[in-house]
């Protein structure tokens, strides 16, 4: 039998384990009516760990826009006061042009770190014309080392 | 910005001076509604005051087929010399078109573009500049190049290295057609344009009309390298789309005021329109 490697606790292997990063999923559930727009829907990180988002994924039963803001810089996502150009107000970012699948997801390739307890508040436009159930999902790892 | 936060973050306010000063994913959208067969309807977006942009990837969502030409109004410079076909230039939120090295748009900057409808029909287009708010004026440490979402951890293995990619940052997105034209069932056609100094290549994306698609060659004069031995090479297997574009393992410096030529042979039974692109960077 072979001893060449040094033997690990199984406390020091708990506390690796306790220690790495957690893969997560945080969604945000909104269900919008024909053409319903402007209804919010938040999700707030938890109070263990703070958040490293790495992809954005969504499902939903028809076509929307969102408007997102990081509550806690007060940033967002995207520029406000949106018009084409006719002037037409845009609301938001159409959700083909921001979200994958768990198949193809966007993928950030420089994540963003999300302190624990921030809010991240989307706003929703249906453009189904027709009842629309959503389900945004910021995809990361819970960083239990910060 | 390091890919991960340090492990060893002492106290809430120091993570939050990261939070606040790291760089935060954007999306900069050009909105249009284009007439049927309108050509050259103009819509522009603002880089806000508050940082600088760097723009990673094209991704855009409309009702019909357009082509599209970019200008970077701060430096008066066109990023294609005449317009390119949305399929070959934007991808989707799961396959964006990348740029092959992010360019740094500077805050307050504006960047036009010039829609022409190929439906034939009302077009609402959704034209979006994906990437970073630089909220550091720092630059990066390291080279973070993109992920190819259809390759994931591998994206290396299909993309020019990283180091070569690296010598190419800072660097203009150019995108130049090759061949853009509608050729006879069975025809063939040649086009050709001189390369200015400072021209680098490292994608290649291509669409036509006609599912049966065609076959190309492609010279350079200044090298007088063929890249292909006879004109057999397939579409899809010479060039993808923005989505997934066909990158070269190492990147290729176009000839200095030489010429690039091609020539594509329509392998359908009926006429079909052809854009081939060469895509990269340029000084």
């Amino acid at each position: 039998m072979s001893t060449s490697a040094p033997a690990v606790s199984a406390a020091a292997r708990s506390a690796a384990v306790l220690g790495q990063d957690l893969p997560f999923w945080y969604p945000i559930n909104v269900t919008l009516t024909a053409n319903q727009s402007g209804i919010a829907g938040n999700v707030t990180t938890d109070n263990d760990a703070d958040f490293e988002l790495r992809e954005l994924i969504a499902s939903s039963t028809g076509a929307f826009q969102i408007q997102l803001v990081d509550r806690f810089t007060s940033r967002p996502l995207l520029p406000s006061n949106l018009v084409d150009n006719t002037g037409a107000i845009i609301f938001g970012v159409n959700s083909v042009n921001l979200f994958g699948t768990a198949q193809l997801p966007f993928i950030l390739p420089i994540p963003y770190i999300l302190l624990r307890q921030s809010t991240v508040a989307g706003s929703f436009k249906d453009l189904s014309g027709a009842g629309n159930t959503i389900q945004v999902i910021l995809w990361g790892y819970k960083k239990f080392g910060s | 910005m390091p890919l991960e936060i340090q492990q060893a973050m002492p106290s809430r306010a120091a993570r939050a001076a990261i939070v606040l000063g790291q760089d935060l994913p954007f999306w900069y959208p050009i909105n249009a509604q284009v007439g049927a067969n309108a050509v050259g309807v103009k819509n522009i977006i603002q880089v806000d005051n508050d940082s600088d942009f760097e723009w990673r990837s094209l991704i855009a969502s409309s009702t019909g087929l357009f082509s599209v030409l970019l200008t970077n109004n701060k430096t008066k410079r066109p990023l294609m010399p005449t317009p390119v076909n949305g399929e070959n230039l934007s991808g989707t939120a799961q396959q964006p078109g990348f740029l092959a090295v992010p360019f740094r748009l500077v805050r307050t900057s504006i960047l036009q573009a010039e829609f022409t409808d190929r439906s034939g029909a009302p077009n609402t287009i959704q034209f979006i500049l994906q990437g970073y708010k630089k909220f550091s004026n720092v630059n990066d440490p390291v080279f973070i190049p993109n992920v190819l979402s259809y390759r994931k951890a591998i994206s290396h293995v299909y993309m020019p290295n990283v180091g070569e990619l690296s010598q190419l940052n800072g660097k203009m997105p150019y995108w130049w057609p090759l061949f853009d034209a509608t050729v006879g069932s069975q025809q063939a056609g040649r086009n050709k344009f001189t390369v200015p100094d400072g021209c680098y290549w490292t994608h290649i994306v291509a669409s036509s009309s006609q599912g049966a698609g065609f076959v190309l060659q492609i010279y350079d004069t200044d090298r007088q390298q063929i890249f292909e031995d006879s004109p057999t090479t397939v579409s899809p297997n010479h060039a993808g789309s923005a989505q997934r574009p066909f990158w070269l393992k190492k990147v290729y410096k176009l000839p200095s005021n030489g010429q690039m030529q091609c020539r594509v042979i329509n392998l359908a039974a009926a006429a079909s329109a052809i854009q081939v692109v060469l895509c990269g960077v340029r000084d």
